[in-house]
């Protein structure tokens, strides 16, 4: 034990381990307040959705030589965020099938684009990479973290400023409606929030994973408390408790960092089950 | 805890932190995940750890150029997914004995990258194997 934990200390002087940990906790803090949002709307899937939509717009940006893949990346989920959210009336593909389908048909150009385009040497490594986030949160920049923390802190200021809104949109949008709140317009910023969310928890997690981060801390929160409010604290609380641990313990043990939260994400949902049968 | 054993944590800490900050760079120590972190970090900063002697621990291969035929020397790390490889070109010092291909071996040698277009190759000059 002493051993381990004089070795984390080591790691811990490492900029890029620091990093990590910083931006891990604010995106799992941001994605645990998306994921009482569209867990509540019964959207659980759009994150997985998003991402790959996400890869898809990587693949583009790689394409086309983009430096920074982001500016790419963030208008193209931002705009299928928008479209997946939007009400039902006058869509030709409602529901689940329109998730599905940008899913599964943006995993699957993106790449083909990053086949055909790609002047990288080790092309699956980077797929892999970006699809399971082995090692993707190890190496941000400042500039990474400054801009993750910036976007946290309009997720946060967002959720907290206009949270009666949300409530209100959240159980019964018609109503919310007809109390006067701008209905179209949270759903655009909320779309906006979500795009950004999900860009920034690819990293974290890679694209295949980004929906545990989303759904499992709301998920394991209601098993605990029964109130929105505390569904939402909860949900922070075991969302970061989740991705603090995961990182500690996968570049203590050496595992790919978006598996090993994802699975102490599973570890909790599975004691708040055990622990609501009890009670 | 007594003052004692904060006396020897203290020590041993700033000893094995020294062990990191000496020339020596040894990451033959780290697992998979940290590794390819640190790996990444020297390749973005490769005119930092010019110059500095490397100790690593990964699978020694044989390449050949398909475009020259020339065969190169080479070390192997992996990520912890094992999907992203990292490669260190290797010049064995004068009179090292070549490993075996495919077998895991630690070496130490002095980094050296090799800046050529957009890229950077690393290598590792006078690369002997250590225990």
């Amino acid at each position: 034990m002493p051993d381990l934990l004089e070795t984390f200390l080591n790691y811990l002087q490492y900029g890029f381990v620091q990093r990590a940990f910083v931006v891990g906790i604010l995106i799992s803090l941001c994605a645990s307040l998306l994921g009482v949002m569209l867990v509540f709307r019964r959207f659980s899937y759009l994150g997985d959705s998003l991402s790959h939509v996400a890869f898809g717009a990587m693949a583009i940006a790689a394409a086309l030589n983009f430096t920074d893949d982001l500016l790419v990346m963030l208008p193209v989920t931002i705009l299928c965020a928008v479209f997946l959210l939007r009400s039902g009336n006058g869509t030709l593909v409602k529901g689940d099938a329109s998730i599905a389908m940008m899913s599964v048909g943006s995993l699957a150009m993106g790449y083909l684009l990053m086949n055909l385009f790609s002047k990288k040497a080790n092309l699956s490594g980077d797929v892999c990479s970006t699809l399971f986030g082995s090692t993707s949160i190890l190496t941000l920049s400042s500039f990474d973290t400054v801009l993750c923390a910036s976007l946290s802190v309009a997720v946060i200021l967002f959720f907290v400023l206009f949270y009666n809104s949300i409530f209100a949109i959240i159980f019964d949008e018609t109503f919310a409606k007809a109390s006067g709140v701008k209905v179209e317009r949270f759903n655009l910023v909320m779309a906006i929030v979500t795009a950004a969310v999900i860009v920034f928890a690819m990293r974290l997690v890679g694209s295949l994973l980004v929906s545990a981060l989303i759904i499992f801390p709301t998920v394991s929160a209601m098993r605990l408390f029964k109130s929105f409010w505390g569904v939402t604290l909860c949900a922070v609380v075991l969302s970061v408790f989740c991705t603090a641990i995961g990182i500690v313990v996968a570049i203590l043990v050496g595992t790919p960092v978006g598996s090993t939260i994802v699975a102490v994400n599973i570890l909790i949902f599975a004691l708040t089950s055990i622990f609501r049968r009890v009670k | 805890m007594s003052a004692w054993k904060r006396l020897f944590w203290g020590i041993g800490l700033w000893a094995f932190s020294n062990g990191f900050a000496s020339d020596v760079l040894d990451l033959s120590r780290m697992n998979s995940t940290i590794l390819f972190a640190k790996l990444y970090e020297i390749s973005q900063s490769a005119e930092e750890y010019k110059g500095k002697t490397f100790r690593m621990k990964g699978y020694y291969e044989l390449a050949k150029d398909e475009i020259d035929g020339k065969k190169y020397h080479v070390l192997l790390l992996s990520d912890a997914a094992a999907c992203c490889n990292f490669s260190f070109e290797m010049e064995w010092d004068a009179h090292e004995k070549i490993p075996k291909k495919g077998s895991q071996v630690t070496v130490e040698g002095i980094f050296n990258p090799i800046f050529e277009e957009h890229m950077i190759i690393p290598q590792l000059k006078k690369t002997r194997i250590v225990p």
